[in-house]
Protein backbone atom coordinates (compact mmCIF):
# COMPACT_ATOMS: atom_id res chain seq x y z
CA UNK A 1 0.00 0.00 0.00
CA UNK A 2 1.48 3.26 -1.33
CA UNK A 3 1.39 6.77 0.90
CA UNK A 4 -1.79 7.85 -1.18
CA UNK A 5 -3.52 4.60 -0.94
CA UNK A 6 -2.54 4.58 2.42
CA UNK A 7 -3.97 7.97 3.15
CA UNK A 8 -7.31 7.67 1.27
CA UNK A 9 -8.12 4.33 3.29
CA UNK A 10 -7.69 6.64 6.48
CA UNK A 11 -9.80 9.09 5.03
CA UNK A 12 -12.36 6.76 4.18
CA UNK A 13 -12.00 5.54 7.93
CA UNK A 14 -12.51 9.62 8.92
CA UNK A 15 -15.39 10.03 7.23
CA UNK A 16 -16.93 6.57 8.37
CA UNK A 17 -16.43 7.61 12.01
CA UNK A 18 -17.65 11.66 11.05
CA UNK A 19 -14.13 12.81 12.47
CA UNK A 20 -15.62 12.12 15.70
CA UNK A 21 -14.44 9.66 18.67
CA UNK A 22 -15.87 8.10 21.22
CA UNK A 23 -15.47 9.78 25.36
CA UNK A 24 -12.97 7.13 25.11
CA UNK A 25 -11.56 6.12 29.17
CA UNK A 26 -8.52 3.79 29.48
CA UNK A 27 -7.52 1.07 31.96
CA UNK A 28 -4.20 -0.65 32.41
CA UNK A 29 -3.14 -3.70 34.61
CA UNK A 30 -0.23 -5.05 34.91
CA UNK A 31 0.19 -9.22 34.23
CA UNK A 32 3.55 -11.33 35.47
CA UNK A 33 5.35 -13.02 32.45
CA UNK A 34 5.01 -16.51 32.66
CA UNK A 35 4.29 -19.50 30.79
CA UNK A 36 1.91 -17.36 28.63
CA UNK A 37 4.55 -14.82 27.10
CA UNK A 38 7.34 -17.35 26.31
CA UNK A 39 8.76 -18.13 24.06
CA UNK A 40 8.04 -15.47 20.79
CA UNK A 41 6.14 -12.31 20.70
CA UNK A 42 3.72 -14.39 18.13
CA UNK A 43 2.87 -16.57 20.24
CA UNK A 44 2.55 -14.17 22.82
CA UNK A 45 0.31 -12.27 20.81
CA UNK A 46 -1.73 -15.45 19.37
CA UNK A 47 -2.01 -16.40 23.18
CA UNK A 48 -3.55 -13.35 24.16
CA UNK A 49 -5.80 -13.42 20.84
CA UNK A 50 -7.24 -16.74 22.49
CA UNK A 51 -8.06 -15.38 25.78
CA UNK A 52 -9.76 -12.26 24.58
CA UNK A 53 -11.55 -14.32 22.63
CA UNK A 54 -12.89 -16.24 25.61
CA UNK A 55 -13.61 -13.12 27.35
CA UNK A 56 -15.56 -11.97 25.00
CA UNK A 57 -18.04 -14.85 25.39
CA UNK A 58 -18.77 -13.66 28.65
CA UNK A 59 -19.13 -10.08 27.37
CA UNK A 60 -19.27 -9.09 23.87
CA UNK A 61 -19.67 -5.46 24.58
CA UNK A 62 -16.09 -5.03 23.59
CA UNK A 63 -16.36 -6.47 20.51
CA UNK A 64 -19.88 -4.42 19.65
CA UNK A 65 -20.00 -1.53 17.26
CA UNK A 66 -22.55 1.58 17.72
CA UNK A 67 -24.74 1.42 14.68
CA UNK A 68 -26.59 4.32 15.70
CA UNK A 69 -26.93 6.99 19.05
CA UNK A 70 -28.61 4.70 20.86
CA UNK A 71 -27.93 1.34 19.19
CA UNK A 72 -24.83 -0.80 19.46
CA UNK A 73 -24.57 -4.43 17.83
CA UNK A 74 -22.48 -7.08 19.46
CA UNK A 75 -21.20 -9.83 16.89
CA UNK A 76 -22.92 -13.39 17.20
CA UNK A 77 -19.63 -14.94 17.64
CA UNK A 78 -16.13 -13.53 19.28
CA UNK A 79 -14.59 -11.30 16.33
CA UNK A 80 -10.82 -9.67 16.69
CA UNK A 81 -8.88 -7.21 14.19
CA UNK A 82 -5.23 -7.95 15.64
CA UNK A 83 -2.63 -5.57 14.95
CA UNK A 84 0.62 -7.05 15.72
CA UNK A 85 4.20 -5.39 15.90
CA UNK A 86 2.43 -2.28 17.01
CA UNK A 87 -0.42 -2.11 14.16
CA UNK A 88 2.46 -3.20 11.18
CA UNK A 89 -0.21 -5.87 9.23
CA UNK A 90 -3.74 -5.96 10.40
CA UNK A 91 -5.31 -9.60 10.27
CA UNK A 92 -9.13 -10.20 11.46
CA UNK A 93 -9.46 -13.50 13.44
CA UNK A 94 -13.15 -15.55 13.74
CA UNK A 95 -14.17 -18.27 15.17
CA UNK A 96 -12.15 -20.55 12.08
CA UNK A 97 -8.95 -19.16 12.84
CA UNK A 98 -9.23 -19.39 16.72
CA UNK A 99 -10.32 -22.27 16.35
CA UNK A 100 -6.85 -23.63 14.50
CA UNK A 101 -5.01 -23.45 17.55
CA UNK A 102 -2.08 -21.03 19.61
CA UNK A 103 0.59 -22.19 16.75
CA UNK A 104 -1.61 -21.85 13.56
CA UNK A 105 -2.66 -18.69 14.73
CA UNK A 106 1.11 -17.32 15.82
CA UNK A 107 1.89 -18.22 12.17
CA UNK A 108 -1.14 -16.65 10.92
CA UNK A 109 -0.48 -13.40 12.27
CA UNK A 110 3.27 -13.07 11.53
CA UNK A 111 2.16 -13.08 7.76
CA UNK A 112 -0.56 -10.44 8.23
CA UNK A 113 -1.29 -8.34 5.06
CA UNK A 114 -0.06 -4.63 5.41
CA UNK A 115 -3.24 -3.79 2.69
CA UNK A 116 -5.98 -4.81 5.25
CA UNK A 117 -5.25 -1.44 6.95
CA UNK A 118 -8.30 0.09 5.45
CA UNK A 119 -10.53 -2.61 5.99
CA UNK A 120 -12.86 -0.88 9.31
CA UNK A 121 -12.41 -2.37 12.30
CA UNK A 122 -14.95 -5.24 13.65
CA UNK A 123 -15.25 -6.62 16.35
CA UNK A 124 -12.33 -6.06 19.85
CA UNK A 125 -9.23 -4.84 18.33
CA UNK A 126 -6.08 -5.84 19.82
CA UNK A 127 -3.02 -4.06 19.29
CA UNK A 128 0.23 -5.30 20.46
CA UNK A 129 2.89 -2.82 20.97
CA UNK A 130 5.04 -5.01 23.44
CA UNK A 131 7.46 -5.48 20.05
CA UNK A 132 8.21 -1.85 20.37
CA UNK A 133 8.48 -0.89 24.01
CA UNK A 134 5.77 1.17 24.43
CA UNK A 135 4.97 0.84 28.57
CA UNK A 136 1.71 3.71 28.68
CA UNK A 137 -1.38 3.76 26.20
CA UNK A 138 -4.32 5.60 25.83
CA UNK A 139 -6.14 5.55 22.50
CA UNK A 140 -9.26 7.03 21.23
CA UNK A 141 -12.21 4.82 19.57
CA UNK A 142 -13.13 5.72 16.09
CA UNK A 143 -16.24 4.50 14.28
CA UNK A 144 -18.63 3.32 16.93
CA UNK A 145 -15.84 0.51 18.29
CA UNK A 146 -16.54 -0.18 22.12
CA UNK A 147 -12.87 -1.85 22.76
CA UNK A 148 -9.58 -1.85 21.88
CA UNK A 149 -7.42 -4.27 24.17
CA UNK A 150 -4.00 -3.48 24.25
CA UNK A 151 -0.81 -5.58 25.03
CA UNK A 152 2.20 -3.22 25.83
CA UNK A 153 6.04 -3.90 27.00
CA UNK A 154 7.40 -5.92 30.02
CA UNK A 155 8.56 -3.84 33.00
CA UNK A 156 10.50 -4.47 36.35
CA UNK A 157 7.06 -5.25 38.26
CA UNK A 158 6.64 -3.48 41.62
CA UNK A 159 7.30 -6.47 44.10
CA UNK A 160 8.69 -9.65 43.07
CA UNK A 161 11.57 -10.63 40.53
CA UNK A 162 9.57 -11.78 37.89
CA UNK A 163 8.39 -8.70 35.10
CA UNK A 164 5.19 -7.82 34.09
CA UNK A 165 3.30 -6.94 30.98
CA UNK A 166 0.95 -4.13 30.63
CA UNK A 167 -2.41 -5.03 29.03
CA UNK A 168 -4.55 -1.58 28.41
CA UNK A 169 -8.10 -1.60 27.61
CA UNK A 170 -9.65 1.64 25.81
CA UNK A 171 -13.32 1.69 26.20
CA UNK A 172 -16.45 4.09 25.63
CA UNK A 173 -17.19 5.43 28.82
CA UNK A 174 -20.71 6.00 27.45
CA UNK A 175 -21.56 3.06 27.23
CA UNK A 176 -19.52 1.27 30.04
CA UNK A 177 -18.41 2.02 33.34
CA UNK A 178 -14.85 1.52 35.06
CA UNK A 179 -16.13 -1.63 36.88
CA UNK A 180 -17.19 -3.38 34.03
CA UNK A 181 -13.55 -2.51 32.01
CA UNK A 182 -11.92 -3.93 34.43
CA UNK A 183 -13.59 -7.03 34.90
CA UNK A 184 -13.22 -8.01 31.46
CA UNK A 185 -9.31 -7.23 31.29
CA UNK A 186 -9.10 -9.58 34.30
CA UNK A 187 -11.30 -11.95 32.69
CA UNK A 188 -8.43 -11.72 30.17
CA UNK A 189 -5.48 -11.90 32.95
CA UNK A 190 -7.64 -15.58 34.17
CA UNK A 191 -8.08 -16.99 30.42
CA UNK A 192 -4.35 -16.31 29.58
CA UNK A 193 -3.40 -18.08 32.71
CA UNK A 194 -1.43 -14.64 34.09
CA UNK A 195 -0.88 -13.39 37.74
CA UNK A 196 -2.04 -9.91 38.24
CA UNK A 197 -0.05 -7.73 39.56
CA UNK A 198 -1.34 -5.35 42.84
CA UNK A 199 -3.69 -5.63 45.11
CA UNK A 200 -6.90 -3.30 46.34
CA UNK A 201 -6.74 -0.46 48.13
CA UNK A 202 -9.11 -1.52 50.60
CA UNK A 203 -6.83 -4.15 52.62
CA UNK B 1 -43.58 -4.98 51.34
CA UNK B 2 -42.06 -5.76 47.81
CA UNK B 3 -39.62 -8.26 47.65
CA UNK B 4 -35.71 -6.77 47.53
CA UNK B 5 -33.81 -7.81 44.73
CA UNK B 6 -29.93 -7.68 44.42
CA UNK B 7 -28.76 -6.43 40.11
CA UNK B 8 -28.06 -9.00 38.32
CA UNK B 9 -23.70 -9.72 37.49
CA UNK B 10 -22.58 -9.20 34.67
CA UNK B 11 -24.27 -8.90 31.31
CA UNK B 12 -24.38 -11.69 28.41
CA UNK B 13 -25.67 -10.70 24.95
CA UNK B 14 -29.35 -11.60 25.33
CA UNK B 15 -29.43 -8.73 28.06
CA UNK B 16 -27.59 -6.04 25.46
CA UNK B 17 -31.11 -4.11 25.04
CA UNK B 18 -31.95 -4.02 29.02
CA UNK B 19 -28.77 -2.57 29.14
CA UNK B 20 -28.87 0.14 26.49
CA UNK B 21 -31.74 1.50 28.17
CA UNK B 22 -30.40 1.58 31.20
CA UNK B 23 -27.41 3.43 30.06
CA UNK B 24 -29.91 5.85 28.33
CA UNK B 25 -28.82 8.75 30.49
CA UNK B 26 -24.99 8.43 30.32
CA UNK B 27 -25.29 7.89 26.34
CA UNK B 28 -26.60 10.78 26.17
CA UNK B 29 -24.48 12.69 28.89
CA UNK B 30 -21.40 11.24 26.90
CA UNK B 31 -23.20 12.46 23.73
CA UNK B 32 -20.16 14.93 21.19
CA UNK B 33 -22.42 17.34 21.76
CA UNK B 34 -22.16 17.29 25.86
CA UNK B 35 -18.60 15.61 27.05
CA UNK B 36 -15.85 18.16 27.41
CA UNK B 37 -11.88 18.28 27.02
CA UNK B 38 -10.98 16.65 30.41
CA UNK B 39 -7.01 16.71 32.03
CA UNK B 40 -5.79 14.08 34.25
CA UNK B 41 -3.01 14.90 36.93
CA UNK B 42 -1.54 12.24 38.99
CA UNK B 43 0.59 11.50 42.17
CA UNK B 44 1.41 8.71 43.89
CA UNK B 45 1.10 8.47 47.72
CA UNK B 46 3.13 7.09 50.07
CA UNK B 47 0.33 4.85 52.90
CA UNK B 48 2.76 4.55 55.44
CA UNK B 49 1.38 6.72 57.68
CA UNK B 50 -1.95 6.43 56.63
CA UNK B 51 -1.82 2.66 57.11
CA UNK B 52 -0.63 3.22 61.03
CA UNK B 53 -3.67 5.19 61.94
CA UNK B 54 -6.14 3.23 60.45
CA UNK B 55 -4.58 0.17 62.39
CA UNK B 56 -4.71 2.19 65.45
CA UNK B 57 -8.68 3.45 64.71
CA UNK B 58 -9.75 0.06 64.13
CA UNK B 59 -7.80 -1.40 67.32
CA UNK B 60 -9.63 1.07 69.28
CA UNK B 61 -12.97 0.38 68.21
CA UNK B 62 -13.37 -2.92 65.63
CA UNK B 63 -17.11 -2.84 65.03
CA UNK B 64 -17.62 -3.52 61.49
CA UNK B 65 -20.06 -1.01 61.14
CA UNK B 66 -17.52 1.73 61.62
CA UNK B 67 -14.09 0.03 60.88
CA UNK B 68 -12.08 2.70 58.65
CA UNK B 69 -10.39 1.82 55.04
CA UNK B 70 -8.31 3.14 53.00
CA UNK B 71 -11.15 4.02 50.75
CA UNK B 72 -12.67 5.82 53.69
CA UNK B 73 -9.49 7.82 54.35
CA UNK B 74 -9.18 9.14 50.59
CA UNK B 75 -12.65 9.83 50.51
CA UNK B 76 -12.37 11.82 53.07
CA UNK B 77 -8.37 13.63 52.37
CA UNK B 78 -10.54 14.38 48.93
CA UNK B 79 -13.23 16.51 51.13
CA UNK B 80 -10.78 18.00 53.03
CA UNK B 81 -8.80 19.29 50.16
CA UNK B 82 -11.98 20.54 48.34
CA UNK B 83 -12.66 23.09 51.17
CA UNK B 84 -9.36 24.88 49.92
CA UNK B 85 -9.73 24.37 46.45
CA UNK B 86 -13.52 24.95 46.37
CA UNK B 87 -13.59 25.72 42.22
CA UNK B 88 -13.73 22.12 41.49
CA UNK B 89 -16.53 21.78 44.04
CA UNK B 90 -19.32 21.80 41.49
CA UNK B 91 -21.75 20.85 38.43
CA UNK B 92 -22.48 21.36 35.00
CA UNK B 93 -26.04 22.73 34.70
CA UNK B 94 -25.86 23.33 31.07
CA UNK B 95 -23.52 22.74 28.29
CA UNK B 96 -21.33 25.30 28.89
CA UNK B 97 -22.08 26.86 32.58
CA UNK B 98 -21.39 25.18 35.43
CA UNK B 99 -22.20 26.07 39.29
CA UNK B 100 -19.29 25.96 42.00
CA UNK B 101 -20.92 25.01 45.43
CA UNK B 102 -19.88 25.67 49.29
CA UNK B 103 -20.75 22.53 50.66
CA UNK B 104 -18.74 19.50 49.64
CA UNK B 105 -21.09 16.54 48.88
CA UNK B 106 -18.94 13.42 48.51
CA UNK B 107 -20.16 11.02 45.99
CA UNK B 108 -18.90 7.67 45.91
CA UNK B 109 -18.82 5.03 43.08
CA UNK B 110 -20.27 1.30 44.32
CA UNK B 111 -19.58 -1.25 41.78
CA UNK B 112 -22.25 -3.69 42.14
CA UNK B 113 -21.67 -6.08 39.63
CA UNK B 114 -23.82 -5.19 37.24
CA UNK B 115 -23.98 -1.78 37.24
CA UNK B 116 -21.88 1.17 39.15
CA UNK B 117 -23.93 3.48 41.12
CA UNK B 118 -23.01 6.54 43.53
CA UNK B 119 -23.98 7.13 47.48
CA UNK B 120 -23.32 10.42 48.39
CA UNK B 121 -22.06 12.15 51.79
CA UNK B 122 -23.17 15.00 52.68
CA UNK B 123 -20.75 17.50 54.31
CA UNK B 124 -17.90 15.21 53.99
CA UNK B 125 -15.47 17.66 54.94
CA UNK B 126 -17.23 18.23 58.25
CA UNK B 127 -17.40 15.10 59.33
CA UNK B 128 -14.75 13.07 61.38
CA UNK B 129 -12.93 10.04 59.51
CA UNK B 130 -14.71 7.50 62.38
CA UNK B 131 -18.46 9.37 61.17
CA UNK B 132 -17.31 9.40 57.57
CA UNK B 133 -16.81 5.96 57.83
CA UNK B 134 -20.08 5.14 59.62
CA UNK B 135 -22.01 6.66 57.09
CA UNK B 136 -20.36 5.11 54.21
CA UNK B 137 -20.74 1.42 55.44
CA UNK B 138 -24.70 2.75 56.30
CA UNK B 139 -25.37 3.84 52.75
CA UNK B 140 -23.31 1.13 50.74
CA UNK B 141 -25.73 -1.72 52.58
CA UNK B 142 -28.70 0.47 51.75
CA UNK B 143 -28.01 1.22 47.85
CA UNK B 144 -27.17 -2.52 47.42
CA UNK B 145 -30.50 -3.43 48.25
CA UNK B 146 -32.73 -1.24 46.86
CA UNK B 147 -30.62 -0.05 43.28
CA UNK B 148 -32.03 -3.32 41.24
CA UNK B 149 -35.71 -1.63 41.83
CA UNK B 150 -34.53 1.63 40.85
CA UNK B 151 -33.17 0.34 37.49
CA UNK B 152 -36.01 -1.46 36.79
CA UNK B 153 -38.21 1.60 37.11
CA UNK B 154 -35.97 3.71 35.24
CA UNK B 155 -36.06 1.27 31.89
CA UNK B 156 -39.87 1.03 32.59
CA UNK B 157 -39.50 5.24 32.41
CA UNK B 158 -37.48 4.76 28.96
CA UNK B 159 -39.75 2.72 27.14
CA UNK B 160 -42.57 5.57 27.64
CA UNK B 161 -40.00 8.23 26.97
CA UNK B 162 -39.05 6.47 23.70
CA UNK B 163 -42.96 5.99 23.25
CA UNK B 164 -43.42 9.82 23.65
CA UNK B 165 -40.38 10.79 21.24
CA UNK B 166 -42.02 8.33 18.55
CA UNK B 167 -45.20 10.69 18.40
CA UNK B 168 -44.24 14.03 18.86
CA UNK B 169 -40.83 13.71 16.34
CA UNK B 170 -42.03 16.77 15.14
CA UNK B 171 -41.27 18.69 17.89
CA UNK B 172 -39.51 22.22 17.46
CA UNK B 173 -35.80 21.12 17.12
CA UNK B 174 -35.00 23.87 19.70
CA UNK B 175 -37.00 22.10 22.71
CA UNK B 176 -35.77 18.69 21.65
CA UNK B 177 -32.39 20.42 22.06
CA UNK B 178 -33.39 21.73 25.66
CA UNK B 179 -34.25 18.21 26.81
CA UNK B 180 -31.38 16.42 25.51
CA UNK B 181 -29.18 18.99 27.72
CA UNK B 182 -31.35 18.04 30.67
CA UNK B 183 -30.38 15.05 31.73
CA UNK B 184 -30.03 15.87 35.88
CA UNK B 185 -33.90 14.27 35.81
CA UNK B 186 -32.95 11.07 34.30
CA UNK B 187 -29.36 11.06 36.06
CA UNK B 188 -30.91 10.98 39.38
CA UNK B 189 -32.76 7.67 38.56
CA UNK B 190 -29.18 6.16 39.27
CA UNK B 191 -27.40 8.45 40.70
CA UNK B 192 -28.16 10.11 44.18
CA UNK B 193 -27.31 13.87 42.48
CA UNK B 194 -26.26 16.24 45.46
CA UNK B 195 -23.37 15.16 45.22
CA UNK B 196 -20.53 18.15 44.23
CA UNK B 197 -17.32 15.90 43.44
CA UNK B 198 -17.50 12.09 42.54
CA UNK B 199 -14.30 9.98 44.29
CA UNK B 200 -14.04 6.18 42.55
CA UNK B 201 -11.91 3.77 43.13
CA UNK B 202 -10.85 1.11 40.49
CA UNK B 203 -8.04 -0.06 42.12
CA UNK B 204 -10.10 -2.29 43.99
CA UNK B 205 -10.75 -4.30 40.90
CA UNK B 206 -6.33 -4.57 40.18
CA UNK B 207 -6.25 -1.17 38.08
CA UNK B 208 -2.93 -0.08 37.71
CA UNK B 209 -3.43 2.89 35.59
CA UNK B 210 -6.49 5.04 34.42
CA UNK B 211 -6.67 7.86 32.30
CA UNK B 212 -10.03 9.83 31.27
CA UNK B 213 -13.47 9.69 32.40
CA UNK B 214 -14.99 7.58 34.18
CA UNK B 215 -18.01 8.55 35.86
CA UNK B 216 -18.57 12.04 35.66
CA UNK B 217 -22.30 12.00 35.01
CA UNK B 218 -22.96 16.34 35.50
CA UNK B 219 -19.75 16.88 37.98
CA UNK B 220 -16.80 18.90 37.29
CA UNK B 221 -14.33 16.73 39.18
CA UNK B 222 -13.28 13.19 39.44
CA UNK B 223 -10.64 11.87 41.79
CA UNK B 224 -9.56 8.13 41.74
CA UNK B 225 -7.52 5.58 43.17
CA UNK B 226 -5.40 3.09 41.81
CA UNK B 227 -4.26 -0.32 42.87
CA UNK B 228 -1.91 0.28 45.97
CA UNK B 229 1.81 -0.89 45.00
CA UNK B 230 5.26 -1.70 46.76
CA UNK B 231 7.76 0.12 46.04
CA UNK B 232 11.11 0.19 47.39
CA UNK B 233 13.31 3.36 48.71
CA UNK B 234 16.67 4.27 49.83
CA UNK B 235 16.92 5.69 52.92
CA UNK B 236 19.41 6.53 55.07
CA UNK B 237 21.59 3.69 52.58
CA UNK B 238 19.08 1.33 54.01
CA UNK B 239 16.56 0.02 51.61
CA UNK B 240 13.17 -0.68 52.77
CA UNK B 241 9.56 -1.21 50.88
CA UNK B 242 6.61 1.20 51.43
CA UNK B 243 2.99 1.10 50.10
CA UNK B 244 2.21 3.42 47.50
CA UNK B 245 -1.42 4.47 46.46
CA UNK B 246 -1.40 6.28 42.82
CA UNK B 247 -3.95 8.88 42.65
CA UNK B 248 -5.46 10.67 39.94
CA UNK B 249 -7.78 13.60 39.36
CA UNK B 250 -9.93 14.53 36.15
CA UNK B 251 -11.00 17.75 35.46
CA UNK B 252 -12.00 20.34 33.28
CA UNK B 253 -9.65 22.01 31.36
CA UNK B 254 -11.96 24.90 31.12
CA UNK B 255 -12.39 25.78 33.70
CA UNK B 256 -8.86 25.43 35.33
CA UNK B 257 -5.14 25.31 34.74
CA UNK B 258 -2.99 22.55 35.81
CA UNK B 259 -1.40 24.35 38.49
CA UNK B 260 -4.43 24.33 40.40
CA UNK B 261 -5.21 20.95 39.76
CA UNK B 262 -1.73 19.69 40.88
CA UNK B 263 -1.81 22.03 43.83
CA UNK B 264 -5.21 20.31 44.90
CA UNK B 265 -3.82 16.78 44.31
CA UNK B 266 -0.88 17.77 46.48
CA UNK B 267 -3.21 18.73 49.46
CA UNK B 268 -4.65 15.61 49.13
CA UNK B 269 -1.40 13.31 49.21
CA UNK B 270 -0.46 15.70 52.01
CA UNK B 271 -3.85 14.65 53.92
CA UNK B 272 -3.03 11.02 53.63
CA UNK B 273 0.65 11.21 54.63
CA UNK B 274 0.66 13.22 57.27
CA UNK B 275 -2.87 12.15 58.69
CA UNK B 276 -3.14 13.57 62.09
CA UNK B 277 -3.73 16.94 61.72
CA UNK B 278 -5.59 16.57 58.73
CA UNK B 279 -7.41 13.75 58.27
CA UNK B 280 -8.81 12.49 61.71
CA UNK B 281 -11.29 15.61 62.31
CA UNK B 282 -12.88 17.94 60.09
CA UNK B 283 -11.20 19.45 56.89
CA UNK B 284 -8.70 22.51 58.33
CA UNK B 285 -9.49 25.45 56.48
CA UNK B 286 -6.57 27.82 55.13
CA UNK B 287 -7.84 31.38 55.08
CA UNK B 288 -4.89 32.34 52.49
CA UNK B 289 -5.65 29.59 50.00
CA UNK B 290 -6.28 31.25 46.65
CA UNK B 291 -9.29 29.07 46.05
CA UNK B 292 -11.01 28.86 48.99
CA UNK B 293 -14.38 29.93 49.62
CA UNK B 294 -14.91 34.07 49.89
CA UNK B 295 -14.61 34.31 53.74
CA UNK B 296 -18.10 36.21 55.30
CA UNK B 297 -19.72 35.14 51.50
CA UNK B 298 -22.87 33.27 52.33
CA UNK B 299 -23.68 29.98 49.95
CA UNK B 300 -26.18 27.92 48.53
CA UNK B 301 -28.07 25.78 51.40
CA UNK B 302 -28.14 22.67 49.33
Amino acid sequence: MDLVERVRARAELLRGARGRAAPTASLQILVRAGAWSDPSAGERLARLCLAAAEALGADPLFAARRTARLRVQAPAEPVLWVGPDGGRTWLRLGRAELGAGCQALAARLSAGDPRAEATAPAGLEILDLSTLGALEWRGALLGGAQGRLCLLAARPAPSGAQEAFGLALDFDAAWCEAGRAARFLAAVATALGAERVGCGPRS
Amino acid sequence: MSPRREVPPGLTRGQLDGWIRRRTAYINRFHVAHWYPSCCVQARVDLTAADALRKRLNAEDDQPGSRVTINHMINKAAANALRNHILFNGKYTRRDSAMIYQRVHAANVVDTGGMATRIVIRDADRLSLRELAAETHRLVSARRLTLGEKLDRYSELQEKVRLVEAMFWFLPYSSRLERELSHERALDFLVENPSTVVITNPGTLGVQDCKAMLFFGNLLTCLRAMAIEEEAVLEDGQLRFRRVLPVGLDYDQRLCDAGPAVRLLNEIRRNLEVPEPYLVGPAVEDPRAPLAWPAGRGGEEG
